[in-house]
């Protein structure tokens, strides 16, 4: 009797319960690879954190949920496709962001810099272009 | 451009930073758990800071001050004010970490029963909604099939056993029954 139960509710089991979201990788550059390991040395704490909070979007992108549905406050969109990571739960800190491209069309968040408030225009024209550059070699 | 992937990020620091960059990533995590999965929440319930913050009657950076903080500087007071405006109630546990993991798993798979004893007494409750309880019975199913799926996953991770110089197993002694209708088979 339980088993015929169960059967049912299998037999109508929602899509939900099979669906694979897709299997995001997380690539990064040369370049944003040095400024990484830079970083770290300068500004430990900042670097772990803005690290960790690298490995939550990954996270949420790997569980199926769309950008479009994330409300942190340490992650921004500075437009055409590239998004800001800013560190949290360094009191004190100096100010480090991390910048991404998070590609839905090949399932791979690209990190393309990391680097402070002083350098964040520079950084932020730097990572559209390569941005651009990902795009054009589609 | 050169890229290289990983499937992971801590694969990537590692690579970019080295194992310390790895530990202290980790002990970020550990710092701002509490706060984390309370934003995660947040995030899933698709309420903005802004709405949170209007919820719980604080000022919209009193709350960005707290998202961005350490779980060491969070009052219960705070944990209690956030759950309550996304509609949670705080249950506290204590999880005895000398425990073995199977002792500890057991207990969540108490917990995870009575929890759903609950929902099959809200589906007995149901006299006309029979479509809750239909929605109840695809949900068990869900709940089969994902278990059973993240069971099998965590299984494969088990080495298997292999054993050395053991000898055969011996056939069993059929039953007499059984005995009659092998004998029957192979005439």
């Amino acid at each position: 009797m339980v088993l015929r139960k169960l059967q049912h509710g299998i037999k109508n089991v929602s899509n939900n319960a099979m669906y694979k979201p897709p299997q995001w990788g997380v690539a990064v550059t040369d370049e944003a690879a040095k400024e990484i390991h830079k970083c770290v040395a300068k500004h430990p704490r900042e670097t772990a954190s803005v690290n960790d909070n690298l490995r939550r979007v990954f996270e949420q992108l790997r569980s199926g949920k769309r950008l479009a549905s994330f409300k942190f406050g340490f992650f921004r969109s500075e437009g055409d496709g590239l998004y800001r990571i800013g560190q949290t739960g360094v009191p004190g800190a100096r100010e480090t962001r991390l910048y991404i491209f998070p590609d839905e069309a090949s399932s791979t968040v690209f990190v393309l810099g990391m680097g402070d408030k002083d350098m964040q225009q520079r950084d932020i024209k730097h990572a559209k272009e390569m941005i651009r550059d990902i795009r054009g070699n589609k | 451009m050169n890229t290289k992937r990983y499937d992971t990020v801590d694969a990537l620091v590692l690579d970019a930073a080295g194992k310390e960059a790895v530990d202290a990533m980790n002990q970020h995590a550990e710092e701002t758990r509490v706060i984390h999965a309370l934003v995660s929440i947040r995030n899933d319930k698709g309420r903005s800071q802004r709405q949170q913050a209007k919820e719980m009657g604080y000022s919209p950076s009193k709350l960005c001050r707290i998202e961005a903080g350490r779980d060491a500087d969070l009052t219960l007071g705070e944990i209690e004010a956030y759950a309550r405006a996304l509609g949670l109630s705080v249950h506290l546990s204590f999880d005895d970490a000398s425990l073995p993991a199977a002792a500890q798993i057991k207990r969540h798979v108490f917990l995870i029963k009575e929890r759903l004893d609950g929902l099959a007494e809200l589906a007995a409750k149901q006299n006309d909604d029979s479509k809750l309880v239909k929605k109840i019975h695809e949900f068990y199913g869900e709940v089969l099939i994902n278990f059973a799926m993240r069971f099998g996953d965590s299984y494969q991770k088990i080495p298997p056993v292999i054993t050395v110089g053991a000898e055969p197993a011996k056939p069993a002694t059929p039953a007499p029954y059984a005995e009659k209708r092998l004998a029957a088979a192979t005439r």
